[in-house]
């Protein structure tokens, strides 16, 4: 907050005048989320992939699964997995935007097959397997402007944020990530309507990603 | 965090945790102002009974001197944390540089850290709104505990890293790893800032035993 720019001072308190009388600045409430286009299989040579469109903040992430990060042994396999996230185009909430673009790609990924033949890994061709996956982790940023807390700040608030969270929740509605960011704080209350805010924010969020990514790629 | 097999019984019958504390109690928390003789402001701070011996390359394992991933993340959230407190507005065109040297690590490294760079940044006479204090809580055999020690944070459920500045009823720093329902989650942020209340006052000490010893002391 400390280093605002003049347009940003002005942007800001437009932005504070318009949560005032409970309106922001692109007509959306205060709690709502921007409209979240996801579709996979964008990059066929991946072993996942997800393009996400959340407002106009575009990523594109890739998974990819390299043989030589496997570790094959008896009972026990260790899979690296690299989710790779690309910003195409940025505005605001970097966050969750990459969120979701790699659990999308991460759904939708698929496992290919290696074994130990004479201690050397061989790839089985067409024995793919789904990713097991057993749980829909769906993040969601928040940021404080005054008094006002808004979900998925656009580039113009982001600007102007006195402080952010990001809470992601799992599907069973558990908090399971979470961090603060920005330069100034929250109060206990704000933290407690945050958590809030993301549970009801990402039940809606995560119904959208198990849409997109419903049958795989 | 979560999935590691507990080899140590993190509570026992008694509620009591593995290191003989109970859930809503932090380790011995020392903390001494204005420890070096040429910097503008210091701190030293001790979390828990460890002993600590300045041994430098004679430890066991040795890290690379390069900031990690990990280095520069705490470096990151501890300057978040840390900002609001400090008046920045008094200082145009000025660097205030805060460094922070983790001499032995037992968990919660990152709120000894914050406690002991806003004791160092009083001691330094630098204005601040509030001091910033912190404390670990989180949950470990599905109890809720205060201040996670490195056992508990390796085998425990979940670590939540809270910073406050107690005055001005803010939370500066908010950070978790694990999973908790809406309740533990709310129940863990109280039990935190209790815990960074109790940090408070010794740090309040520590700038007392510095500035004031000769009135205080007995």
């Amino acid at each position: 907050m400390a280093n605002l720019s003049i347009i940003d001072k002005l942007k800001r308190s437009k932005i504070l005048d318009l949560l005032q009388e409970g309106k922001r600045i692109d007509d959306r409430a205060l709690d709502e989320p921007r409209p979240l286009v996801i579709d996979i299989g964008v990059i066929p040579h991946a072993n996942g992939s997800a393009r996400v469109r959340l407002g106009d903040t575009e990523i594109v992430s890739g998974i990819k699964i390299d043989l030589s990060q496997f570790v094959l042994e008896k009972d026990k396999s260790v899979i690296g997995l690299f989710a790779d996230s690309v910003v195409t185009d940025h505005d605001g909430n970097l966050f969750d935007a990459c969120s979701y673009a790699s659990v999308a790609a991460i759904i939708t990924s698929k496992i290919p097959k290696w074994e130990m033949k004479d201690d050397i890994p061989v790839l089985i061709e067409n024995q793919e397997s789904d990713a097991p996956i057993t749980t829909i982790p769906i993040s969601v940023t928040m940021g404080r402007i005054g008094e006002f807390i808004i979900v998925d700040p656009n580039i113009d608030e982001w600007g102007c944020l006195d402080a952010r969270i990001t809470i992601t929740t799992n599907s069973d509605g558990n908090i399971v990530a979470l961090q603060k960011g920005g330069s100034d704080g929250f109060t206990f209350e704000q933290l407690v309507k945050c958590s809030e805010l993301s549970i009801a924010v990402g039940k809606k969020i995560r119904e959208t990603v198990k849409q997109a990514t419903e049958g795989g790629q | 965090m979560g999935g590691r097999e507990a080899n140590v019984v993190l509570l026992d019958e008694n509620g009591i945790r593995s290191d003989g504390r109970k859930v809503n109690e932090t380790r011995k928390v020392t903390i001494k102002a204005g420890v070096l003789k040429n910097a503008s402001g210091s701190a030293y701070i001790e979390f828990g009974g460890n002993k600590y011996h300045m041994e430098p390359f004679s430890v066991g394992e040795r890290k690379k001197p390069a900031p990690s991933r990990r280095e520069i993340e705490i470096s990151k959230v501890i300057k978040e944390a840390l900002e609001p407190a400090v008046m920045l507005e008094k200082f145009p065109r000025t660097a205030v540089d805060v460094f922070l040297e983790v001499l032995q690590a037992d968990g919660g490294t990152r709120c000894a850290a914050l406690d002991a760079a806003s004791v160092a940044l009083a001691d330094a006479g630098i204005p601040m709104r509030d001091l910033v204090c912190a404390c670990a809580s989180g949950k470990a055999a599905d109890a809720l505990i205060l201040d996670v020690n490195n056992e508990e944070d390796q085998a425990g459920q979940a670590d939540m890293p809270i910073g406050y500045m107690p005055n001005l009823g803010k939370i500066t720093l908010l950070q978790l790893d694990g999973v908790l329902t809406a309740d533990e989650y709310k129940k863990c942020i109280e039990l935190g800032l209790e815990g960074c209340k109790q940090v408070y006052e010794i740090q309040k000490n520590a700038l007392r035993e510095k500035y004031f010893s000769s009135g205080d002391k007995d």
